[in-house]
């Protein structure tokens, strides 16, 4: 049992994100962009300049060769600067930890040095149009050709998939006739390959600056050697894969969370109604309490969870599972309150909190809905694996 | 409660499901993405006479009761928040000052052109330092011979771009405050010195707008005080006791939302079981459905015996912020409970969970945030 302090490398960490929000997150840049529906291409190269893109990665891949733990604070301290902005440099990498942890070196070296580097965006496509979180129904297929996959299927749901990405690691079926834990694997196929349709997905709740779109594979021809981990492991890489995602998802809730409590206690301290600052009505203050108090929780579960994943041999699924689930419940009503906090503001997109408050929410529908989190959670329990 | 409704009444109801079914909802995307209703969609709503829901017949309205115009409103609101919104300030807080205080003669001016939907009334009363704390309103009148000059600014005036109307309530004696130094005035469109500002770019309620209404020197007759000369001075009573009603209208318009999010739902719920998801992984959801039908059961028993009520006389002013309260937090926490239900697809515009996620959240907020309806309610406990 530790308990967690920050060390110089982290607060060093968290002040260049810092001073890089001061100084690249300008209001009117943001709203720019915000208005556009435009991925933010311009900050987001200078966050790759920066490091702040795979920092996590070996430094012959161009990271930092920190972990999942400097990862999370990154996450969390852009996603507090800013959740639509922050949220899409946090998510350039998404995927990338497949081709990281389970990756051949050739795959390693071709892809991870291009996102660090903002050259590509990394992008996932695992689940299907109807299926939602339901994997094992997934139909797309690879079969195996001489040397090549040759891929057919439709997912949907694609994070990234748009002009910007490099590549779709795609979760396939490529044994027919096993049960799906041992019937899936994970293949990256190029984004430039023939017969890739990407269709967005339409009008969205939040992360409305990233690409998330339908992408189809029709005959898509792909080399055996983009294969990630072994063949039919699929599913079991995706369980390690979501582990550390869902720290990373329960590090953009807690940022956002702050950012719009930073946002809704500066106004109550100016703002005056009935003859005296909102921030000095006892209701206001209760509820400052209770939403602190929400965010800390949340900080020490998804830092404990960071520093499990990477400490412990075997930390288990709930660690990813009940670290999201609670940072991303805790940070949804934060950022509802921090609306109620700006009255009729709050409802005003110029105020920001709005965005917030939609953008965390879709932080609590990816990676696994809140009952599979609980399911997870809860086999793990029942196993013997206790808290 | 079905007997005691008019068979006339029914057919309206009747009517405006078909209109809802048939119309409005099929619509719904296209209206969320272009941010607009369509002219030809909003004369169909005008042709059943719901913009003079509440206005009595002998001024050309349908003469509802709270109970008959609160069905309509659950009705029109299971689908986008701004159909009702586009009819909502002509049949509520734009009309009702000159139904309660109006002269015979502004009543028969106003109320007709109003009930038949060819003229919109707009309320402005809420400016950049007067939101829930509305006696701190500063928009002045004066007395200039003929006519009363206007100054100031009101701001997140609901159809001020199609409004021909505004109840206007400004300071007439500062010295005074609410206890006779406030007047409501009814401020038409093109008299001198008023202009509007570009539209609220708001989280939801797309195809209904919100704008800034700036006061210059405008020019309004003597005679516009709502209630007339005698009335000067009184108009924040008037205020108040138009926004008193519009709890209960909100109250039923979270409800509506409430019901056709649960319908998404069960439908939902009920693919994935044809999907042949088993019921065993679906417990979670099923009893989520049931949290959510048991709290639509409540909140429709409160709102209709509520509505009963007023239209039997007794005052229910504690009565009508509990509702609103309630149902408006319920129907954030249905929207919430869905978004997560339909997995992915919750965020997407198109299965429209996402959509009544963000036009309820107004509804804690507008027309009394639920921190003032907790005050009206403890402070009457508290008597």
């Amino acid at each position: 049992m530790t308990f967690l302090q920050l060390d110089k490398t982290h607060k060093q960490i968290q002040k260049a994100v810092s001073d890089f929000i001061k100084g690249e997150f300008k209001k009117e840049i943001l709203e720019e962009i915000i208005e556009q529906y435009s991925f933010p291409e311009d900050i987001w190269k200078k966050a790759c300049e920066l490091g702040l893109i795979g920092m996590h990665y070996p430094e012959k891949y161009s990271g930092q060769g920190l972990g999942i733990f400097e990862n999370v604070l990154v996450a969390q301290s852009l996603c507090r600067g800013d959740s639509s902005v922050g949220g899409c440099l946090v998510m350039a990498g998404h995927g990338a930890e497949l081709i990281l942890r389970q990756g051949s070196p050739e795959l390693k070296q071709a892809w991870l040095p291009k996102i660090a580097q903002g050259q590509i965006l990394s992008s996932t496509a695992f689940t299907e149009p109807g299926i939602g979180n339901d994997l094992d129904m997934c139909c797309t297929t690879a079969k195996k050709e001489n040397d090549h996959y040759i891929i057919n299927g439709t997912k949907t749901f694609a994070m990234n998939a748009g002009p910007l990405a490099g590549f779709y690691l795609v979760l396939c079926r490529t044994d027919q006739a096993a049960p799906s834990d041992k019937a899936f694997s994970i293949i990256l196929v190029q984004a430039d390959c023939d017969g890739i349709t990407c269709t967005d997905v339409g009008a969205k709740l939040g992360r409305r600056l990233m690409d998330i779109s339908q992408v189809q594979f029709d005959q898509v021809k792909v080399p055996l050697r983009n294969l990630i981990g072994q063949e039919n492991k699929g599913m079991a890489i995706l369980d390690d894969f979501f582990n550390e995602t869902r720290v990373i998802a329960a590090a953009q809730a807690l940022g956002m969370a702050q950012g719009a409590f930073d946002r809704a206690l500066a106004h109550v301290k100016q703002r005056e109604q009935f003859g005296q600052k909102i921030v000095d009505f006892q209701i206001t203050r209760q509820k400052i309490a209770d939403m602190a108090t929400k965010i800390e929780a949340a900080k020490l579960m998804t830092y404990q969870a960071a520093w499990q994943l990477e400490n412990i041999k075997k930390p288990g699924l709930k660690t990813g599972a009940m670290a999201k689930l609670f940072a991303a419940r805790a940070a949804f009503e934060v950022c509802d309150e921090a609306i109620q906090m700006f009255g009729g503001y709050g409802y005003m997109q110029e105020y920001e909190v709005e965005r917030f408050y939609r953008d965390v929410k879709m932080v609590d529908l990816f990676d696994g809905s809140k009952v599979m989190q609980k399911d997870i959670i809860a086999a793990e329990l029942i196993k013997g694996k206790g808290i | 409660m079905e007997n005691n409704l008019s068979d006339a009444f029914k057919t309206l109801h009747s009517k405006l499901r078909d209109l809802v079914q048939n119309t409005l909802d099929p619509i719904s995307l296209q209206v969320e993405k272009e941010n607009k209703i369509p002219e030809d969609v909003v004369d169909k709503i005008r042709a059943l006479g719901l913009f003079g829901m509440p206005i009595p017949k002998e001024y050309g309205g349908l003469g509802l009761s709270t109970l008959e115009e609160i069905l309509l409103i659950e009705e029109i609101t299971k689908t986008n928040a701004c159909y009702r919104s586009r009819i909502g300030t002509s049949n509520g807080i734009g009309s009702m000052g000159i139904v309660y205080d109006g002269t015979e003669k502004q009543k028969k001016q106003y109320l007709s052109t109003i009930a038949s939907g060819k003229w919109t009334a707009a309320f402005a009363l809420t400016e950049p330092n007067a939101g829930s704390d509305a006696a701190s309103i500063t928009t002045s009148a004066v007395l200039d011979g003929d006519h009363w000059m206007l100054n100031g600014s009101k701001i997140f005036i609901t159809n001020a771009d199609t409004a021909h109307v505004f109840t206007t309530v400004a300071v007439t004696d500062e010295t005074k405050g609410t206890r006779g130094g406030v007047t409501s005035f009814v401020v038409e469109k093109n008299m001198p010195g008023l202009s509007i500002g570009p539209a609220d770019l708001k989280m939801g309620f797309k195809g209904s707008f919100t704008h800034e209404v700036i006061f210059k020197d405008c020019r309004v007759p003597k005679e516009n005080v709502i209630g007339g000369m005698p009335m000067v001075g009184q108009g924040f009573k008037t205020a108040m006791r138009v926004l008193d009603k519009g709890r209960l209208t909100i109250g039923a318009c979270a409800l509506g939302a409430s019901e056709k999010m649960l319908a998404i739902c069960i439908d939902h719920i009920k693919q994935k079981m044809a999907a042949g998801k088993s019921k065993k992984q679906l417990q979670a959801a099923q009893f989520t459905l049931a949290d959510m039908a048991t709290r639509i059961f409540a909140a429709r028993q409160m709102l209709y015996h509520s509505c009963q009520l007023k239209d039997q006389g007794e005052n229910v002013t504690d009565k009508a912020s509990m509702v609103k309260v309630f149902c408006t937090e319920m129907a954030s926490w249905i929207a919430d409970c869905a978004v997560d239900m339909l997995e992915e697809d919750g965020c997407l515009t198109c299965n429209q969970i996402e959509m009544f996620l963000r036009d309820v959240r107004l509804y804690r907020i507008y027309e009394g945030t639920s921190e003032i309806q907790r005050t009206i309610i403890s402070r009457d406990l508290l008597k």
